[in-house]
């Protein structure tokens, strides 16, 4: 255990330039701190250095405070180990949310620049910080590195879960910046944006093509930076173009379905349904009766014509 | 070279043959000695359980229904002997790898035990023809302990008028086989795909040009055969694959001495596939054009199926006396748009292949089946 007394430190004998640590989001992200000069003050982590000290958590209180005498923090002390900073630092943010996945790769990543094994790290560290002691979590968690920080603060704001930050850390520089746009003219919710991102990835992989070719095919930035076009429309074309990629037979099926259906004069009070994954070759005629004219239309809407319009949607279901 | 490198026995396995035989296969491994109480379970030091081999006597039941899990597909009523379980191909597509979770390759070593308990099985309804085989949770050639336990059931079921035993294998390991006394009750059967597939996708497993050879050599030694073109798999620009693939199997055997061959496309539980996809990140397999069936597994849309099996269907019959062509696991609906016909029921179609056997085959199943022998459910 180490013990850290709450010190006053002089704000002048910070040194905010020293990024050394810059591993953590700000903790009010997730817990709301006032930054009132008057209000209760949490201590910030610190680490004495031969250049003044630097900041471990807690940035985002210090800068506000640039300008008062002293602030109240925990100090390390310059020989303190870099596993036992990061141990307490990233347990002190615990405290008050998760660590962010993107958090918890930078925290590996400075580990192993400390020349950590990865076995300790795994075994040891990771059940510290409340993580399974799997060394298959170290790679997993580096991909998010790969993450553009417009994502990652995305993901952040949209509380995204683990597996959504790994699908996406799996994605190319290019992919993502080709979200970001997305994410600009559209705010998708996360599960739409998932849906997108999983189509589209899958698509690449089993027609063994690239991502130029499917956004070029799809209009991507087209669509996107149409002004013409509200959110909710762009977000639509986008999706039903994707989806037409990524099922095109079932796509197709669909659509001559409907070209069917719509040829059958339906009375208002009957509705023909079919299983959208054509898996079960039926159709459902739904009949509701408000009065004996419904019945009347019901029995005329069994005319020769509409048998066989029914028929040809049957066979082609 | 054998891919086993751990051994465990269960003590009243010791001195069973089949283990001696395994054993003096494996002269470098030193296998450990476990007590009958102890099945491995909970080992977390065991990473590969291909590579573990446990031999050990069967404590329940191991001759089985086939799993047809769903009322709304047809099921063909194939019954199983489970003595191997798992399997050392790699196939990506095999839901084997993701769902046996069990430690180690276990092989049943109380072999006339488990035939007895075929025996008795079949031997309640004289009058129904039994289909029978080993290639359910495992491939039935790949190991040496599953041959050896094919070996003593070819002789074993020759013996026994009502059953058809089935082999059903990647591989070309048959010398054993050819040899063996089958009484024309065994079939040997290769799991089947284009060459291209069988290169990405079955890398383990015998190329199909050595696969085919394998089935002319068993025709030519006096067994039927049979072929499963299971998994199909969509892929693009794949469907010729198959055909050629109909074609190369007709010129290789002779279609009328093929017993039957099986239709089936890829199908797997919905959490198989991300469990693929990690496994095997560039494999196409996890992203076809798949909806959630009846039976809740993952299966190609059924339009889909269907203009795949058709164009295979009417290859395959397009032979005089062609093999009995079936579906796994399919709905009637596909049978009747890719075949124009349906089988009314299981046992129906059950009935169909003893009927088909017995038309085409008289000599070897000279019991004509009857319809209203069918007429019930006939659970092992």
């Amino acid at each position: 255990m180490i013990s850290l007394p709450i010190n006053n430190l002089n704000t002048d004998q910070i040194n905010f330039t020293d990024r050394a640590f810059d591993l953590f989001y700000p903790i009010k992200l997730s817990v709301q701190i006032s930054d009132e000069p008057d209000s209760l003050q949490l201590p910030a982590l610190v680490q004495n250095s031969p250049s003044r000290y630097r900041i471990v958590v807690g940035r985002e209180w210090l800068e506000p405070r640039k300008l008062e005498k002293s602030v109240p923090t925990y100090i390390f002390q310059e020989n303190t180990a870099h596993t036992d900073i990061l141990r307490i630092a990233a347990n002190y943010v615990r405290l008050f949310r998760p660590l962010f996945p993107v958090e918890i790769a930078r925290i590996i990543q400075s580990l192993l620049d400390n020349k950590t094994r990865r076995e300790t790290i795994a075994r040891i560290f990771f059940p510290e910080i409340g993580l399974a002691p799997n060394i298959k979590l170290i790679d997993t968690y580096l991909n998010c590195l790969n993450l553009d920080p417009n994502i990652a603060e995305w993901l952040i704001e949209k509380n995204a879960p683990l597996k959504t930050w790994l699908a996406l850390s799996m994605l190319a520089r290019e992919f993502q910046s080709n979200l970001i746009l997305l994410l600009e003219k559209t705010h998708p919710t996360l599960s739409i944006l998932e849906e997108i991102v999983r189509n589209i990835r899958e698509t690449i992989i089993r027609e063994d093509t690239n991502i130029y070719r499917i956004l070029t095919e799809i209009e991507w930035k087209t669509i996107l930076e149409n002004c013409d076009l509200p959110e909710t429309e762009k977000i639509a074309i986008l999706r039903q173009r994707i989806t037409r990629l990524r099922f095109p037979f079932l796509s197709s099926h669909t659509e001559r379905a409907k070209t069917l259906q719509e040829k059958i004069d339906t009375p208002p009070n009957v509705r023909i349904s079919y299983d959208p994954t054509f898996e079960i070759k039926a159709l459902t005629l739904d009949a509701t009766f408000a009065s004996p004219k419904d019945i009347d239309a019901l029995e005329r809407f069994f005319t020769e014509e509409n048998r066989h319009k029914l028929n040809e949607l049957l066979e082609n279901l | 070279m054998s891919i086993i490198r751990k051994i465990f026995i269960s003590a009243s396995s010791q001195n069973d043959g089949l283990t001696r035989r395994i054993l003096s296969d494996l002269p470098n491994l030193t296998p450990e000695i476990l007590d009958d109480d102890d099945d491995l379970s909970g080992r977390d030091d065991l990473s590969d359980a291909k590579q573990v081999l446990f031999l050990t006597h069967s404590k329940g039941d191991v001759v089985k229904d086939c799993p047809g899990t769903s009322k709304d597909y047809l099921c063909c009523r194939y019954r199983v002997i489970n003595q191997t379980q798992n399997c050392p191909l790699n196939c990506t597509y095999c839901i084997l790898q993701f769902y046996l979770n069990f430690p180690a390759t276990v092989i049943f070593t109380n072999v006339d035990e488990i035939l007895q308990e075929a025996a008795t099985k079949i031997q309640r309804h004289p009058k129904r023809l039994f289909r029978i085989g080993t290639g359910e949770l495992g491939d039935s050639l790949a190991l040496s302990g599953s041959r050896y336990f094919a070996e003593c059931a070819v002789e074993f079921f020759a013996g026994l008028p009502n059953v058809v035993f089935e082999l059903k294998s990647k591989t070309t390991q048959t010398d054993s086989i050819l040899p063996l006394k089958h009484g024309g009750k065994t079939i040997l059967s290769w799991s089947v795909n284009p060459q291209e597939i069988v290169k990405r996708e079955e890398s383990a497993a015998d190329r199909l040009s050595d696969r085919l050879a394998a089935a002319q050599k068993a025709q030519d030694a006096g067994f039927l055969v049979g072929f499963h073109f299971d998994p199909i798999l969509s892929l693009p620009n794949v469907n010729r694959l198959y055909l050629k693939l109909c074609d190369a199997i007709y010129n290789t055997v002779d279609p009328a001495r093929i017993a039957w061959v099986s239709l089936g496309s890829l199908r797997f539980p919905p959490s198989m596939k991300d469990a693929m996809a990690e496994r095997y990140p560039k494999s196409a397999i996890p992203y076809g054009e798949m909806i959630r069936g009846i039976d809740r597994k993952l299966r190609y849309v059924r339009p889909l199926r269907v203009s795949m099996y058709r164009p295979i269907y009417e290859r395959l019959m397009r032979v005089p006396n062609p093999p009995f062509v079936y579906f796994c696991m399919e709905s009637p609906t596909v049978w009747m748009d890719a075949t124009g016909f349906s089988p009314e029921n299981n046992n129906h179609l059950d009935f169909l292949f003893a009927d088909n056997l017995h038309r085409r085959f008289p000599d070897r199943f000279p019991i004509k089946p009857e319809r209203e022998e069918y007429d019930h459910d006939c659970t092992l």
